[in-house]
């Protein structure tokens, strides 16, 4: 891929080829097209009514990719990934893996080039975008709205938010209109923050702190809890250990994972986001989360 | 007759109404102020609570009067802020702009907050070109310790302590230059000298250094506690009245035992030894920056029960450290989310929604948790 737009060039002018209307001299000499008038009035009068409206507004500059000139056209491509954030991206004797590494090995192979993951601690991964050592970041990266226009992100890919998680065909079915039930957290974690947050707004919970999730998880067990709020990465963990757990609906709080490219890639930004809605379409998604996720 | 008495009657009425209408007039133009502000009074039960306040860029005074609103309300009886040199005399060694601290200074006192100010940076008249904002040669310490008096002067009363520099051990705060105590030292004594000529009260006090174990001609910065060493040998002991510390915990708990090759919370007692060495013993330290992280994504983070149990056990100790004045942990708020592990320092989020751990602090300083929307 070159160019987000391919425009052709304005044509030269090129010799007058075969049939051409014959040329006429002029006083001075100076050969001059011999061109029929009635056509030349006609061309003239509709030149004057163009003249006399207003001037359209000008055409917007085309859009193109600047790519880093290591990109693509090398058929590589470098993926940004912090390699000490299992399960998502974790490298350990020098091989990568985790959840977000295959997904950048899927993309690579859809794409049809040479995967180059490399290993950038999280606080410098925008930066590394930014200068053009990588070309994108896939690492349990969040949403950020405030970067909007700087980088372009795709569709979510994972949503890492707090959830509600509850035993399997018990009493409590939602997470919607939670009321007088014992919820457990980890005391100072987002889901801390999540239910507290929903009592001050009025929900009647009796909140339950832990000093980890595995407490509260084991709490929930032993039938001391209703539900436990964690984030959707340790739900989806505990879920798997216990069969007996689920996830209820909805999620209580919105931090999608999405993949980061550069702000000036808007046609890569289009190839990535068909290529996620067709993953997501096809199960490849929700098997490569079940795989490495729970 | 019957027309005079009307004349007479027009007249007094109007005579009522102007100076009615005069008055409202004034009235629109030059409206009283709605109430008159007292300083409110902290209520804690630790009053050596502390907290570093981040409003360098806070440009919105409603944003800046909230911070200290919701520091009082925690429990905390004192902040630390950042005033950059180059904020008040960045036009010229002539010109003073006091806006920004004056709203910090007067909000803060408003608030009954104990304001300890930390002045640093340099403006760019004030330093050769090409150099970066943290680098003062020696020939413009007069114009910095200048500075430091005038803003002494301006705040006498309403600020008590005043830190000269920040973390002068490290090679990025003193210019990407090698670290020198004895020219550190030189700085705080022309700062000290002349803060007290005009300010005798103002506590001049010694910058925070910053945790590390580099040793000695390593490019990075120097041993804190050899650093400290130089700066008494370099007779620096006569030009503070305290000395600020910076105390991170990182991964180990608050009564980890002290280690000069550790980087731990407890390194604080390590200082501590080194001015009783020097005879300075008689003298108080302030913790000004310091505590832990738990960001998930940090090698040094800790899991979010760990770090309100370390901070809460932290100012504890505080309280049983008579030699500490005051324990002021980083940070209370950024103005926006840096996207990086320091998020995961912050006590409230940009949008002042209180973590867990400023819910836990206040319930801990106050003995109970005040409605939201109490004054």
């Amino acid at each position: 891929m070159e160019n987000e737009l391919s425009h052709s060039p304005a044509p030269l002018p090129a010799a007058a080829p075969p049939g051409s209307p014959p040329t006429a001299v002029s006083r001075r000499g100076v050969p001059r097209p011999r061109l029929p008038l009635v056509p030349l009035l006609a061309l003239l009068v509709v030149a004057g009514a163009i003249l006399a409206l207003p001037a359209p507004p000008p055409a917007p500059a085309p859009v193109q990719d600047v790519q880093p000139p290591h990109q693509w056209r090398e058929g590589v491509l470098r993926v940004g990934v912090d390699g000490a954030y299992p399960p998502f991206a974790l490298l350990e004797n020098g091989q990568f893996r985790g959840h977000d590494v295959e997904l950048a090995r899927r993309l690579a192979g859809h794409l049809g080039w040479q995967l180059e993951l490399v290993n950038i601690p999280f606080d410098g991964l925008y930066d590394a975008l930014r200068v053009s050592r990588i070309d994108v970041i896939i690492s349990a990266l969040p949403y950020q709205e405030e970067l909007e226009g700087t980088v372009i992100y795709s569709r979510p890919y994972f949503q890492a938010g707090e959830v509600l998680i509850a035993p399997r065909g018990g009493a409590l079915r939602s997470a919607r209109a939670l009321r007088d039930q014992r919820i457990g957290v980890e005391l100072g974690s987002l889901g801390d923050q999540t239910v507290r947050r929903l009592e001050a707004q009025g929900a009647r919970l009796q909140r339950q702190a832990f000093d980890s999730i595995p407490a509260a998880v084991a709490a929930l067990h032993r039938g001391e809890l209703d539900g436990v709020v964690v984030d959707r990465v340790a739900a989806l963990a505990a879920v798997r250990a216990d069969p007996a757990l689920t996830i209820l609906d909805p999620p209580l709080s919105d931090v999608p994972y999405v993949i980061a490219m550069p702000y000036d890639a808007p046609a890569f930004a289009r190839t990535i986001d068909e290529w996620l809605e067709t993953i997501e379409r096809d199960g490849t998604l929700a098997r490569l989360t079940a795989d490495y996720l729970g | 007759m019957a027309s005079l008495r009307r004349w007479w009657s027009g007249l007094l009425a109007l005579l009522v109404i102007l100076p009615a209408l005069g008055h409202l007039g004034y009235a629109l133009a030059f409206p009283e102020p709605e109430e008159i502000e007292t300083p409110r009074v902290v209520q804690t039960l630790n009053p050596k609570v502390g907290i570093h306040t981040r409003l360098t860029d806070e440009g919105s005074t409603e944003r800046i009067a909230r911070t200290y609103r919701m520091v009082r309300q925690m429990g905390a009886a004192w902040v630390v802020e950042y005033l950059p040199w180059p904020y008040v005399q960045g036009a010229g060694p002539d010109q003073f702009d006091w806006r920004h601290a004056d709203r910090l200074v007067e909000r803060a006192v408003m608030e009954g907050l104990r304001v300890i100010i930390r002045i640093d940076s340099v403006p760019a008249w004030a330093r050769p070109p090409g150099t970066t904002f943290k680098q003062l040669d020696p020939e413009h310490y007069a114009d910095f310790a200048n500075f430091a008096a005038a803003f002494a002067h301006r705040y006498r009363g309403r600020v008590s302590h005043l830190i000269i520099w920040n973390e002068p051990n490290l090679a990025y705060e003193w210019g990407q230059r090698p670290v020198d105590p004895v020219a550190y030292t030189n700085l705080l004594a022309a700062s000290y000298t002349a803060v007290k000529r005009v300010n005798p009260d103002m506590r001049v006090v010694a910058a925070g250094l910053a945790p590390t174990t580099e040793p000695p001609g390593s490019p990075w910065g120097l041993d804190d506690l050899l650093y400290l060493r130089r700066m008494y040998q370099a007779g620096a002991a006569r030009y503070f009245d305290a000395l600020a510390i910076h105390s991170y915990g990182l991964t180990a708990p608050p009564d980890a035992p002290p280690d000069p090759a550790k980087i731990t919370f407890s390194r604080a007692l390590l200082t501590r030894q080194v001015m009783e060495e020097f005879g300075d013993g008689g003298k108080p330290a302030l913790i000004t920056e310091g505590g832990w992280n738990d960001s998930p994504r940090w090698v040094y983070g800790v899991r979010p029960a760990q770090r309100i149990a370390y901070t809460l056990r932290a100012y504890q100790l505080a309280a049983e450290w008579p030699w500490l004045e005051a324990m002021c942990l980083w940070t209370f708020r950024t103005p926006k989310p840096t996207r990086t592990y320091h998020d995961h320092f912050a006590f409230v989020t940009p949008d002042f929604i209180p973590t867990p751990l400023y819910l836990e602090v206040q319930r801990a300083m106050r003995g109970f948790t005040p409605p939201p929307d109490a004054p």
